[in-house]
């Protein structure tokens, strides 16, 4: 479900026309790493922090907060 | 992969007496038929399952469900309970066994009955002593045989969920009318919670919170890297402000949108009440025609009836009943004859009184007869008719009939007084004045027995139009939503009340319209803002920073277009889905169902309606139709979701009395659904058959998605504390 939920979103015409998301990135796309881009990265680690490690929101922003490099 | 129950079995358990052995059902994925007569055992192998998930069964006597403490004594076996001597034990339990892709599992809840006195009753509970079990749950990899004991809690409470989750136990188990209440259409938001509950839509929603959160926190930590380094310009500064300006006041608006949506739901229920109420007002003044009619039928029958029984008195004296003769036969009969004996002693003592009269001539005949014509025929002819011999002239029966020519006057005329009391004229006005009741005598019983058939026919409609007064009344009351009919206003008054409710729908329509207007647009001008801060922020700013609050904030503005999409995407398929379980739930009836409408409302929510070809809202739809629509509509909620349905769905007569189209669609279709069903039913039972099966039933034994089928039964002529159930397995 969780990564029926990332697909649907890299789904977005908007998203996926800024962030040259296509549809094999779209199918290949998942939950755990390694991932195809930043925004994929974004997103997974959001959704999987929330919904698969039912973590609270400032779990989440620290999590995702880790990523700026 | 989907849960599958294995196994259910029984130990002492209502009917279901003796051993977990003897009481064993084994099932698989697929349609699981249990086929049995009344009282054969299907709401006590239910039971089970209250058991297991809730620890609850449905009490037969009053129809609720109790907690399984205070059933202990009435749900143990009656046969064991009276088996049973005294300190003897009597083990009750309830085992079932699923699995899910890797281990299969064994859940058991029991209790142990202690026999205190030789004379126990079986069902008081002072008779006996209960000692409960905890939760049995044990588990064994799928590959392996030997089951492990799990003692943790908190493990046991997680199995025994996984089996079906809790908030989805009320659309997974049910029991022939809970069917209806599974979604309430005419409830705003019971649709709605199914979908909840069953989709995963509200996924969506947690990932647009929890992406608006992180962009927030992002954009926040970048104004705080830029303010910290003083290099941001006035400009900068300034539309920071405007930015953030505009962000408050979208913070008020959204709790004005939360307001007006409140408003939208609270003005929606009232306007689904108030329809309801005024479709009842038409309905019931339908009713109320025909009762006024059937009032106004009953009023003419009742003066009609007055009528009747008024007039009974005059029908002893009116001439054309004469109803106070009755029985006066003789008393005619002895009244003639004494007149006639009277009347001829009389006219023999007036004959004697004439002769002393001067002019001698007797006329014993009727008075003035024979006339004078005859009489002077008679001279003529010489010829007496009245004796019929011959009068010669001058002879003297010519003298004789001479004389009687010309007398002077007739007998009757004259003042002879024959008694000193004559009574003849007196009898002759009784005679006279009993002439029309006497013709009457012989009908008499015959037109009383009319008149009481007409008094017993007026009385027997009265009471049919009194029946059919009340069952209109009755029938009427149930129009009454809300219940008490002396509080509720007249159909006017409703109309007013629905014409309000919906001026303050569309009113809170038209608020949440405009709210979103100016929640897009602040929307827009915060998103312009942001663009030119973007061109505006220092130098120095840390890009990284920068891109992290970009990347979070097309991530919320993503997951909130993906929210509404998604959202849209699935009432589409949810109106596909639901209508092609519709159509394949009743395609084995004759009648044809109406078109099942899924609309997304201004709250975003779902507005269901039933709808014919040309778009008008169906009402009245049968029993069988609308349990029909609301399984059509679960079906189509579990069918839009990616992953299907996880569990198993346990029913206890789902149909019942809807007949064989309703159950053969309702078998082909849950299969296509659930991944395993566990149905308990007795309209598939026969008793005359060999296999016990009628023809449904025969034709489902042959179809490939029934898994297996079970027949219970009780063995005959036994007394009430020796039943016991048994069991084969048909297929």
């Amino acid at each position: 479900m969780n990564n029926a939920l990332l697909k649907e979103v890299l789904r977005d015409k908007e998203l996926a026309s800024k962030y040259k998301i296509n549809e094999e990135m779209i199918s290949k796309a998942k939950l755990a790493p390694p991932y195809e881009n930043e925004i994929i990265e974004y997103l997974a680690v959001i959704i999987k922090s929330k919904m698969l490690d039912n973590h609270g929101d400032v779990t989440v922003y620290n999590q995702v907060r880790n990523l700026i490099r | 992969m989907a849960n599958i129950i294995n196994q259910i079995s029984f130990q002492n358990f209502y009917n279901y007496f003796g051993s977990f052995d003897k009481n064993q059902y084994e099932f698989s994925e697929g349609v699981n038929i249990v086929v049995a007569d009344n009282g054969a055992g299907k709401s006590k192998f239910f039971n089970g399952f209250l058991w297991i998930f809730y620890d609850e069964v449905l009490d037969s006597d009053t129809k609720t469900r109790k907690n399984i403490k205070n059933q202990a004594v009435k749900i143990c076996s009656d046969k064991a309970k009276n088996e049973a001597s005294v300190n003897d034990f009597i083990e009750c339990n309830v085992a079932l066994e699923f699995s899910d892709k890797r281990f299969r599992y064994r859940i058991s809840k029991g209790f142990r009955l202690k026999k205190l006195k030789s004379d126990s009753s079986l069902t008081e509970s002072a008779d006996w002593q209960v000692f409960f079990k905890e939760l049995e749950v044990s588990k064994r990899d799928i590959q392996l045989l030997v089951y492990h004991e799990v003692y943790d809690s908190d493990e046991q409470k997680r199995i025994l969920n996984s089996l079906i989750q809790p908030n989805l136990r009320e659309y997974s188990l049910f029991q022939g009318e809970e069917v209806d209440k599974l979604i309430d259409f005419n409830q705003a938001d019971s649709i709605n919670r199914a979908v909840k509950s069953l989709t995963d839509i509200n996924k969506y929603d947690e990932l647009e919170k929890i992406t608006k959160y992180v962009a927030t926190r992002a954009e926040g930590e970048l104004n705080e890297i830029i303010k910290s380094s003083n290099a941001a310009s006035l400009n900068y500064t300034k539309k920071l402000e405007e930015k953030e300006s505009k962000k408050n006041s979208l913070e008020s608006e959204l709790e004005k949108l939360v307001s007006y949506e409140n408003s939208y739901s609270l003005y929606k229920s009232e306007v689904d009440k108030l329809e309801n109420l005024n479709e009842n007002a038409e309905g019931r003044k339908e009713f109320d025609d025909k009762i006024k009619e059937e009032t106004s039928k009953l009023k003419e029958l009742k003066e009609e009836y007055d009528r009747l029984v008024e007039k009974l008195n005059e029908r002893f004296f009116d001439g054309n009943f004469g109803w106070i003769a009755i029985g006066c036969e003789n008393e005619v009969k002895n009244f003639r004859e004494k007149l006639n004996s009277y009347r001829e002693i009389r006219t023999l003592k007036k004959a004697s009184k004439l002769n002393d009269h001067s002019n001698h001539q007797i006329n014993l005949l009727p008075p003035d007869s024979p006339d004078s014509v005859t009489l002077q025929t008679m001279l003529d002819r010489e010829h007496c008719y009245v004796c019929d011999r011959e009068a010669k002239k001058d002879s003297e029966s010519w003298k004789h009939i001479n004389s009687l020519l010309n007398r002077k006057d007739s007998s009757q005329n004259k003042p002879i007084q024959v008694f000193n009391n004559d009574l003849n004229d007196f009898f002759g006005d009784i005679q006279l004045g009993a002439q029309p009741y006497v013709g009457r005598i012989i009908g008499i019983e015959e037109s009383i027995i009319r008149t009481r058939e007409k008094e017993q026919s007026l009385l027997d409609k009265i009471t049919k139009v009194k029946e059919k007064i009340n069952n209109l009344k009755e029938e009427r009351s149930h129009l009454i939503i809300g219940g008490d009919e002396d509080n509720l206003s007249d159909a006017r008054q409703i109309m007013a009340q629905y014409r309000g409710a919906l001026t303050r729908l569309q009113k809170a329509e038209e608020d949440i319209i405009k709210s979103r207007t100016r929640i897009d647009g602040l929307n827009e001008g915060i998103r312009k803002d942001e663009n030119e801060l973007s061109r505006m922020r220092p130098q120095d700013t840390p890009k990284e920073y920068e891109f992290h609050f970009e990347i979070s904030s097309d991530l919320r503005d993503a997951a909130q277009r993906t929210k509404i999409r998604v959202f849209d995407e699935m009432i589409l398929k949810l109106e596909k889905m639901a209508n092609q379980h519709f159509q394949n739930l009743i395609k084995h009836n004759d009648l044809s169902g109406g078109i099942l409408k899924f609309e997304k409302n201004p709250i975003g929510t779902i507005d269901f309606k039933y709808i014919d070809e040309k778009g008008n809202e169906v009402t009245g739809a049968s029993e069988g139709f609308q349990r029909m629509k609301v399984l059509a509509v679960l079906m189509a909620i579990i069918s839009v979701n990616p992953n299907g349905y996880l569990y198993p769905l346990l029913a206890d007569a789902p149909l019942s009395a809807f007949g064989k189209g309703f159950i053969l669609g309702f078998f082909e279709e849950t299969e296509k659904v659930f991944p395993q069903s566990i149905i308990l039913l007795k309209d598939l039972y026969d008793k005359e058959s060999d296999n016990k099966l009628n023809k449904l039933g025969n034709e489902l034994l042959k179809n490939k998605s029934v898994s297996s089928i079970y027949l219970n039964q009780i063995p005959e002529n036994l007394k009430q504390i020796e039943v016991y159930t048994e069991h084969i397995k048909i297929k």
